[in-house]
This record gives structure tokens, C-alpha cells and sequence, in this order.
């Protein structure tokens, strides 16, 4: 793969690369700090992707651990108290930014990775390297918590 | 009722600088192909403004102008403790190169290397009065408090301040070439922006060159909007010659240990000691990957004899270096000790789900 190519293939990524670090990391500059060191990862170890086709699955598996050690990283800086509230952004849904964003991580990931990002369980399970129940296990219970916090159990459709 | 395919609306588009960072990332590959991008880590933002509040002592060191190394570390940091020994290591005569742009000069002002980590304290002083210098993750609509604490207590945005006084707004950033670092700033009251650096830099040198890129660039209203303009970017890349104090002591484990509840075996635990920080590694390899992902990535601490968290160090955490599938590293800074112990007491716990995991002790020689 030639630097173009890489270059090209990730600018197709841009608003992936955004939603999967901003699930994990509310501060800008900790996304900003997450990608360029999935990026460097990547374009450093680009000759370990065997096959092309996976090349978005194997880019998001890299950020997520950059996301994971920059958590981390600031949990050893300041208390996890310190954290400030995550604001939506502009133009997003604040009722279900704040639903989805009150839940945990665990449950939260792998539901932006199905309903957003389009993946299979199977390629969930791949990407988070949990076993395929335990990623069906978090996400009924994300949705659950979605469903109550929603202003009642009916009131959230799931088409799964 | 609401649908859950609606997730995607939570997001909104990613905003200018992430794409701006994406698309700069990307031309530095392309350019310097397999060399390291200048990153840098940053302190949360927020998190400082609420130890500059509460932190007197650390404001009328700004008042007076002499913030060093040790200074940020006690007045900014929570918690953070080194041995009396750190004043004596602290060099503040540091030989440097190329520390001049059109729009203000960089200057290290000190600075200790240990063998583990650098922690710099840097100028960044402008050439004309009519320049404001922000830090690389402030705007011009934040609030004036998120420059420092000689603006404690004011109210209204920078941009309103930058108008009310005239002056022209620039966004500023330093980085270590090839160390990921953790940066925190201030201003100063006469307009100098005080930059305290830390990163890991592990190497053998006794006088190592260390290549700080130092990068400015001015803010100007496009569509209504503030936005960097970044054909005006001006940098400069500063050399500065640290002197390598090195670690005191260094001890290590003599058992591996099998942390069944969580998958892994400790190989290894490695202490060094320096007057900054106790440097930890743990290298731990994955023996049940079903228990291990069901950990969603162990991590470990260590603690006292009391069975209480030993604090951090005044190093940040060097996080989870991989070495392959199964086989991971753990860089710790614990805070500073006098002599290292004979045995440590290590436990794993998961990051997500704050779960505390078995417990084990580790003779070290």
C-alpha cells in the first residue's frame, strides 16, 4: 500500500475515527492525541495487514487501544472525578447523547460499533476481543439501560 | 417513540480540528515516511483550571515569575511528591540551539533528564507586546481562566479579552520529537507562556540532544468564525543538551506470578529509582485470553503494606506497550522512595469496570 493510498483510505474513515475515539475519550485533545498514534501504529505496521479488505476493522481495533492508554494514562494524572461533563456536540442529539453517554463504557462501545458503524457481532467480538456472548450480553443490557433512561421501557425500537 | 438506528445522531460531524489533526498527521507520514510524529499529551484542561483555583501558593509563583520544574509539579499536580535530592539535579543552565521564530522565541528555561523522563520548563516569550500566546488546546472562545492563573477570578472569553487589549491571538504548541509527552502552561504576567514538558525518553546517553518542535500560529476570523490560519504557522526546532543524572538503584523480581482471575502471568517486575519517581515495568503475558478479554485489559497497582494504592509518580504513565499477541508491558511512575523495597505487592484490576482482581507479593533483589 502506498502513502496515497494509506492517506486515502483513512480520509474515507474521517467519521469513524471520530465516533469511535469520541466514544471513549470526552476531551478533544486526548482524540486528537488517540489518532495520530492509530495512525502512526498503523502506518508503521501496515505490512502485518494481510488482507486490505480489513483494513478499517484492523484501523479501529488499533484506536480503540490508544483510546484505552490514554484512559489510562489520565486515570494515573488526575482522579476520574475530575473529568468534565462531555457536552454534545453541535447539531447532535442531546436526549440520546446523554443516554448513551450515561452509560458505561463496556456497553457503550459495541453498540456505536453495531447500530453506527454497522458492524456484526462476530466482527464486534474480533475488534473488542471479547467472546461473541459477551458482546450480546453488554449490548442488551446497554439497551435496556437505553430503553429506561428514555423515558420508559417502550419507548426506544430496536431492530435486532 | 425513539429508534435506536437514531445512535448515529449523537455524534454530529467531526469538527475542523480533528480533521485538521487527521490530515496533518497523514502529510508528516507521507513526508517522513517511517519516523515518529511530534505527539503530544496534554493535561486536561479543565483539571487545571480547577487546581490553578484552588492552589495560592502556585499563583504567587506566577506573580513573581519563577515557575520551574518543581514548582509546577507541587503547585499543579495533585498529590505528586519527589525526594528533597530533585532541587539538586535540576538544570538550569541548558545549552540550546534554534529558539527563534518571527513571532516569539523558545527558550528552555530548565530542566531534568533521569534516564526515564525529561520534565522541561520552556519560554515562550513573544516579540511584540500585541501578541497573545494560548496553548496548543485553548480558543479564543474559551474562558480567560484556561490561561493560566493570573487570570483567576475574571470572567468572559479570550477573544474578548484579546479585543478589550488589543491584541492579536496566537495558538502555540511544544512537543519532544519522539516522546509521547504530557504538557501543562501558563501565562505569565508579562505575556511569556510557561510550558512544563514531561515525556519518557529512555536511552543511555550521558548528554543527550533533545529535539523540541516548537510551533506558532496566529488566529484569524474567516466566515464570522476564529480559525487557524496555518499558512502564517511559523516553527522552529530547538535542540537542548540535557545532562543524564541517571536512576539511583534498580531492583528486580525474582518469581513470576499466575494472576488466575484475570488470565495473566507476571513475568517480570522492574523498579529504578530516581529523586523524581520510582519507575515500574511489568511485563505480564496472557496465559487465558477468555479470561483476559472478560478483564477488558488488566491493569495493574501496586500497594503498600497496608494494602492502600501507592501514589503516583511525578512521571506520567508510560501506559501498555505491546511487544506481541500475548506479551505486554506496563509503565508505571510511582512516586519517588529513598531506598526501593525488598518486595512489592502487586494487584490487577480492569480499567472499565474498576474490578479488583487477586492479589500477589514479589520478592525483589
Amino acid at each position: 500500500m502506498t502513502s496515497d493510498e494509506f492517506a486515502e483510505r483513512i480520509v474515507a474513515m474521517m467519521q469513524t475515527l471520530y465516533r469511535v475515539s469520541y466514544t471513549q475519550l470526552s476531551q478533544s485533545c486526548d482524540r486528537d492525541e488517540a489518532v495520530q498514534e492509530c495512525l502512526y501504529k498503523a502506518w508503521e505496521k501496515r505490512q502485518q495487514l494481510k488482507d486490505e479488505r480489513y483494513m478499517q476493522t484492523w484501523i479501529i481495533r488499533i484506536l480503540i487501544n490508544e483510546c484505552h492508554n490514554i484512559q489510562r494514562k489520565r486515570e494515573r494524572e488526575l482522579p476520574m472525578e475530575e473529568l468534565p461533563e462531555r457536552a454534545a456536540p453541535t447539531g447532535a442529539d442531546y436526549e440520546l447523547h446523554d443516554a448513551l453517554f450515561g452509560l458505561e463504557e463496556s456497553q457503550r462501545l459495541p453498540l456505536v460499533l453495531y447500530y453506527v458503524e454497522g458492524y456484526s457481532v462476530g466482527e464486534i467480538a474480533k475488534i473488542l476481543h471479547w467472546p461473541q456472548g459477551t458482546v450480546k450480553s453488554r449490548m442488551r443490557r446497554g439497551r435496556k439501560e437505553l430503553k429506561k433512561t428514555l423515558c420508559g421501557e417502550d419507548s426506544l425500537s430496536c431492530e435486532t | 417513540m425513539r429508534n435506536i438506528n437514531e445512535l448515529e445522531n449523537v455524534f454530529g460531524q467531526a469538527d475542523d480540528d480533528f480533521v485538521d489533526n487527521v490530515h496533518h498527521t497523514l502529510a508528516y507520514l507521507q513526508k517522513s515516511r517511517n519516523r515518529k510524529p511530534v505527539r503530544i499529551g496534554y493535561y486536561r484542561i479543565a483539571a487545571v483550571i480547577a487546581i490553578i483555583c484552588v492552589l495560592s501558593a502556585g499563583t504567587a509563583l506566577a506573580l513573581s515569575n519563577t515557575w520551574g520544574i518543581l514548582d509546577f509539579l507541587s503547585g499543579r499536580r495533585l498529590d505528586v511528591e519527589v525526594l528533597p535530592e530533585a532541587s539538586k539535579i535540576v538544570q538550569t543552565d541548558v545549552p540550546q540551539e534554534g529558539t527563534q521564530t518571527d513571532v516569539a522565541a523558545f527558550t528552555v528555561r530548565e530542566a531534568v533528564y533521569d534516564g526515564q523522563s525529561v520534565y522541561i520548563v520552556l519560554d515562550v516569550k513573544p516579540s511584540s507586546p500585541d501578541y497573545l500566546l494560548l496553548g496548543p488546546d485553548v480558543y479564543p472562545s474559551d474562558q480567560t481562566a484556561s490561561m493560566g492563573p493570573i487570570f483567576n477570578g475574571g470572567t468572559g472569553t479570550i477573544a474578548d479579552y484579546a479585543q478589550e487589549n488589543h491584541k492579536e491571538m496566537l495558538q502555540t504548541s511544544v512537543g519532544i520529537s519522539g516522546a509521547n509527552c504530557s504538557i501543562d502552561y501558563l501565562l505569565e504576567e508579562d505575556g511569556t507562556l510557561v510550558y512544563m514538558i514531561e515525556g519518557r525518553y529512555e536511552g543511555d546517553s550521558a548528554a543527550p540532544d533533545v529535539e523540541l518542535r516548537c510551533v506558532a500560529v496566529p488566529f484569524v476570523i474567516e466566515n464570522g468564525k476564529y480559525t487557524r490560519d496555518m499558512d502564517s504557522k511559523k516553527d522552529t526546532t530547538l535542540s537542548a543538551t540535557l545532562k543524564n543524572t541517571g536512576t539511583q538503584e534498580s531492583v528486580i523480581s525474582t518469581e513470576p506470578a499466575v494472576f488466575d482471575d484475570c488470565g495473566v502471568r507476571v513475568d517480570k517486575i522492574t523498579l529504578k529509582s530516581s529523586a523524581m519517581s520510582t519507575y515500574a515495568e511489568v511485563e505480564f503475558t496472557v496465559i487465558d485470553e477468555e479470561k483476559y478479554a472478560e478483564t477488558d485489559g488488566i491493569l495493574f497497582e501496586f500497594l503498600d503494606s497496608y494494602g492502600e494504592r501507592i501514589p503516583s509518580g511525578a512521571a506520567s504513565g508510560g501506559g501498555i506497550v505491546t511487544i506481541d499477541d500475548t506479551h505486554y508491558i506496563e509503565k508505571i511512575s510511582l512516586q519517588a522512595t529513598e531506598k526501593l523495597p525488598s518486595e512489592v505487592i502487586l494487584r490487577g484490576y480492569s480499567y472499565l469496570d474498576k474490578d479488583r482482581y487477586e492479589t500477589h507479593t514479589f520478592e525483589m533483589k
